[in-house]
């Protein structure tokens, strides 16, 4: 769990959120430190939304308390809001304006965005998400790539100390992605705290420094990525020489397909001085390190529709 | 935020497009009765439209009677029931909300950006009226239905006052829309519950045997706006139809507040 | 937080309705606000009603009659008069000098006496109508409806055992002494009349007519407004508005204009009913009977004119009428809680009677005009 003196960005405890009967989230106690690249992950349904929905305010909770950038919310919203930039849901806008018009709306309606830097901001923005040169097409006539950019451009208007954001890739190309990528690092190495929730697992693994899992309602694992993606005691050897290696390492062997083994050895460095000694031929060799995904379907339930795993793309989230 | 609801409501077509339908009917009605000369009988059709081919100045008055009893009152429940729940299906209100934009500053915003959408709307219509009445029926000086002649000052204070009135009659309509629009997601919806409340109270008013709750109903006092052509003025009507329309939005606002203010935005 | 938000909810929600609630409770209590006012005795009160006339005042009045009159356009407005609301706006000076507005939903007609005649104004067809004369007999027009008028009419009949006090009450924002005047006459159908009058000046502001043996009243008149001074002069003078077709007619004289075709004597008393108009020289063809409250009027009609009486009350809520020991008649009755009517042919005389008197009496009142035909005037 979090060192207790890291100071937290968001901070909820026992939150907790009821819909007629169903639960649909669960005494969750986030933290997010200041900082991080946080990951929100958990299948579809499983509270995710609700809950990034109580941290901006829009649902109120049914139990618990939420803080966010050290004030509680929803009481403090307009002070906290001012400096969180979101995404929820999707990108959404005014079909028959065009972006710059959209933006303009946006910024003006709220508080904290003063009218004389409005243009610059905007036009920072926009050439930020790589939308400086659409024009004065309307909002409808965009795709759906454009669209999520656009809502990028949104929540980045006011230089955030907190960005919120819910499947920020979506409908976004594998070039779009990697610029998106990109963009939110830079943003984090500017000292923007970042909060994405997402189902693609990939993109949490990439991007994020901490990862939280829900499932359910229930938030089941929270750590840093580093502490997750712990080794496992195993070190997987490469050789073309594997028949003599089994023979070699007899009973510490775990595992085995084709060339590759998979051995049971706290030290790599030394596996390899051995092998090497016995004149086994190492093509490669690394100490095996446990996978987001394990983790993930390891303290998941099967959902109605699952966390889409590895490199695979699942569907529309919603 | 109220600017920025009245940009929003100026640079959407569909705006125009109402108030251009609204002033259509009227300018239909004003060519048919120009042609053809044929004047409803006396006591029937909308008010004043019998007077008008004598006088056509007399027009900017008919043309809001023309308007009044249906036309006017569905555009506005449209545009009212599409101010909070047509941004809750497009989305845009959670961006909104989390802008921060205060709910009670949003739905003061809404109303105001509703209010000035009437006063376009009948502000467009007498002026319309005015020019097609003019026009086609020529114009001569303005007479009370008293039979007194009226002033040209007198004539249009008083027909400004018509189209403040009327326009005023219709906020009740608009707040229960408003309201409405803050239950539901659906912004026909919340455009239907307001009709449906308009239809039954227009039966009401009819029905004798519904009396005693007639000094309730939102548009009991809508045709008062003749009562400004009286004279002397007879101001009883039109100051009961102030109140009536001013309570009305003063309650179903503030049940829109006391909804809205706690309502998870889900959508 | 959670409990506190949800309270928070429901205070908001109890404000809300609780505004609400005092908003659409408001003027009800202000009507029910207890009006405190020390009544005189009835009688003094009903000879203040009597000697009300010289009160000047303007105001807005709304009359409200239950009683289904088949529309036949020799009634005049008489049907929607007494069938309906009607809406007055009155500016009284003197008995001679006033003008009551009848409110239209798209108009207005205008009603302006004065010692030269009376101008009649009708917004829509947009007609100015000045009648010379004051006719001794004609239909109820109205501003007959205007509380005044109608309660004088009731207050000069009443006789001092027929009293009795109400309650005073708030009426168009004035103390109002109240007076129940239940005829003693059994014929009437008029079961009794609540009778409200300014405490200040004895105006009557509101009348209230119920018919015997019923509880609502059948026919209210009352002020919503009143002001008690003098009109302004401008407002009770009618000029005619330029491009407006003006007509002069003299009043119609329909005594005059029955002796033409009817001239009949008609009796001074029928059926146990004693005439009321003044009988001065040879007795006219149109005349009333009965006291104060059980009325009847006879008026001969003219063959044409009955023709198409009675072909309008062929059907409901005419219905047919039954006369014993009458042989040759026909002839249709409207039947009112209030108001009852005889259309009817005897032999070839044609009559219209009608009273505030229940069916059996006018029956008789037929029965005796059919028994004893009046005679001829000698040319």
């Amino acid at each position: 769990m979090m060192a207790p003196d890291v100071t937290l960005a968001i901070a909820t405890t026992g939150l907790s959120k009821r819909f007629g009967a169903v639960l649909a989230v669960d005494a969750v106690d986030l933290a997010v430190p200041t900082g991080a690249r946080y990951g929100f992950l958990g299948p579809n349904g499983s509270g995710k939304t609700t809950t990034l929905r109580m941290l901006l305010g829009l649902v109120f909770a049914s139990g618990g308390s939420i803080e966010v950038l050290g004030q509680p919310m929803p009481r403090q919203a307009r002070s906290v809001l001012a400096q969180v930039g979101a995404l929820v849901e999707g990108p959404a806008a005014y079909g028959h304006l065009c972006g710059r018009a959209n933006l303009e709306l946006m910024d003006a309606a709220g508080p904290g965005a003063p009218r004389r830097t409005r243009r610059a901001r905007i036009d920072a923005a926009l050439e930020r998400v790589g939308l400086d040169a659409v024009g004065r097409r309307p909002v409808k006539a965009y795709s759906l790539g454009m669209r999520q950019r656009l809502g990028l451009a949104a929540a980045l208007l006011r230089a955030p100390r907190l960005l919120i954001l819910d499947e920020p890739t979506n409908g976004l190309d594998p070039q779009g992605i990697h610029e998106v990528r990109e963009l939110l690092l830079e943003l984090n190495y500017g000292g923007t705290t970042i909060f994405l929730s997402s189902h693609l697992l990939a993109e949490v693994e990439a991007l994020c420094t901490t990862v939280g899992v829900v499932d359910r309602g229930r938030l089941v694992v929270q750590d840093e990525l580093a502490a997750l993606r712990r080794l496992t005691g195993n070190v997987v050897v490469g050789t073309p020489d594997a028949e003599r290696a089994l023979a070699l390492l007899d009973g510490r062997l775990a595992h085995r397909e084709a060339d590759r083994i998979w051995v049971q050895a706290d030290d790599p460095a030394r596996l390899n001085a051995e092998l090497v000694a016995a004149g086994v031929r190492v093509a490669d060799l690394r100490a095996e390190r446990r996978s987001l995904e394990d983790v993930v379907l390891a303290v998941t339930t099967h959902g109605s529709d699952r966390i889409a795993g590895g490199t695979r793309i699942a569907g529309s989230t919603r | 935020m109220i600017l920025v609801e009245l940009r929003k409501l100026i640079r959407r077509p569909r705006t125009w497009l109402t108030i251009g339908l609204l002033t259509a009917l009227p300018t239909i009605v004003a060519i048919f009765l120009a042609t053809t000369k044929v004047a409803p009988r006396p006591g029937e059709g909308p008010a004043f439209l019998s007077a008008v081919l004598a006088n056509g100045a007399l027009y900017p008055a008919a043309a809001l009677g023309i308007v009044l009893p249906i036309f006017l009152p569905v555009a506005v429940a449209v545009i009212a029931g599409d101010s909070v729940a047509g941004e809750a299906s497009a989305g845009t209100l959670r961006y909104l909300v989390c802008r921060p934009v205060g709910r009670t500053r949003l739905l003061v915003a809404k109303l105001v950006s509703v209010i000035v959408f009437v006063l376009l709307a009948v502000v467009v219509v007498a002026g319309v009226g005015y020019l097609v009445g003019t026009q086609l029926f020529g114009s001569g000086p303005l007479s009370s239905t008293s039979g007194t002649s009226l002033s040209t000052t007198q004539a249009t204070l008083r027909t400004i006052l018509a189209v403040g009135y009327v326009g005023f009659s219709m906020l009740g309509v608009a707040a229960v829309a408003m309201f409405l629009s803050t239950v539901t997601d659906s912004a026909l919806g919340a455009a239907l519950g307001a009709l449906a409340l308009l239809v039954t109270s227009q039966v009401l008013v009819l029905l004798d045997a519904a009396a005693s709750v007639r000094p309730y109903l939102p548009t009991r006092y809508w045709l008062a706006f003749v009562d400004l052509f009286r004279d002397p003025v007879l101001w009883r009507d039109v100051g009961r139809g102030f109140a009536l329309q001013a309570v009305y939005v003063a309650v179903f606002l503030a049940a829109a507040w006391a909804n809205f203010a706690t309502k998870d935005v889900a959508s | 937080m959670v409990s506190v938000l949800r309270r928070l909810a429901t205070w908001r929600w109890a404000a809300v309705a609780i505004g609400a609630l005092a908003l659409a409770v408001l003027p009800t209590a202000v009507g029910a606000w207890p009006v405190a006012a020390s009544s005189p005795s009835p009688d003094v009160l009903l000879a203040r009603v009597r000697s009300s006339a010289t009160v000047a005042f303007s105001g807005y009045a709304e009359a409200n009659g239950t009683l289904a009159v088949p529309d036949v356009p020799q009634l005049g407005d008489l049907p929607a008069l007494l069938g309906g609301t009607t809406r007055l706006r009155a500016w009284y000076a003197a008995p001679d000098r006033w003008r009551v507005d009848t409110v239209k939903p798209a108009g207005e007609d205008g009603t302006y006496a004065a010692t030269g005649g009376t101008w009649l104004w009708e917004f829509d067809p947009g007609r100015a109508t000045l009648v010379t004369g004051e006719p001794p007999v004609r239909l109820p027009r109205a501003a007959d409806l205007l509380p005044p008028d109608l309660a004088r009419r009731f207050a000069a009949a009443a006789g001092p055992d027929e009293l009795r006090s109400l309650p005073p009450r708030r009426i168009a924002g004035r103390t109002a002494l109240g007076l129940r005047i239940t005829p003693r006459d059994l014929a009437t159908t008029i079961g009794f009349v609540d009778l409200y009058a300014d405490a200040a000046t004895g105006l009557p502001v509101r009348v209230a007519i119920t018919p015997r043996d019923a509880t609502t009243p059948a026919l209210t008149a009352g002020f919503l407004d009143l002001r008690l001074a003098a009109p302004d002069r401008v407002l009770l003078t009618f000029t005619p508005p330029a491009g407006v077709q003006v007509t002069t007619t003299a009043a119609p004289d329909i005594t005059a204009l029955v002796d033409r075709f009817a001239p009949y004597m008609l009796p001074t008393a029928l059926a146990g009913l004693a005439r009321r108009d003044v009988v001065a020289g040879v007795p006219r063809g149109v005349a009333t009977y009965g006291t104060g409250f059980g009325l009847v009027a006879v008026l001969p009609l003219s063959a044409d004119v009955a023709h198409g009486v009675l072909r309008r009350l062929s059907g409901p809520p005419a219905g047919p009428l039954k006369l014993d020991g009458v042989a040759d008649f026909e002839g249709s009755t409207i039947a009112t809680p209030l108001l009852n009517a005889v259309a009817v042919r005897l032999g070839r005389r044609f009559y219209l009677v009608a009273g505030t008197v229940g069916e059996a009496p006018l029956g008789r009142a037929v029965a005796a005009l059919a028994a004893n035909p009046p005679p001829r005037r000698p040319t």
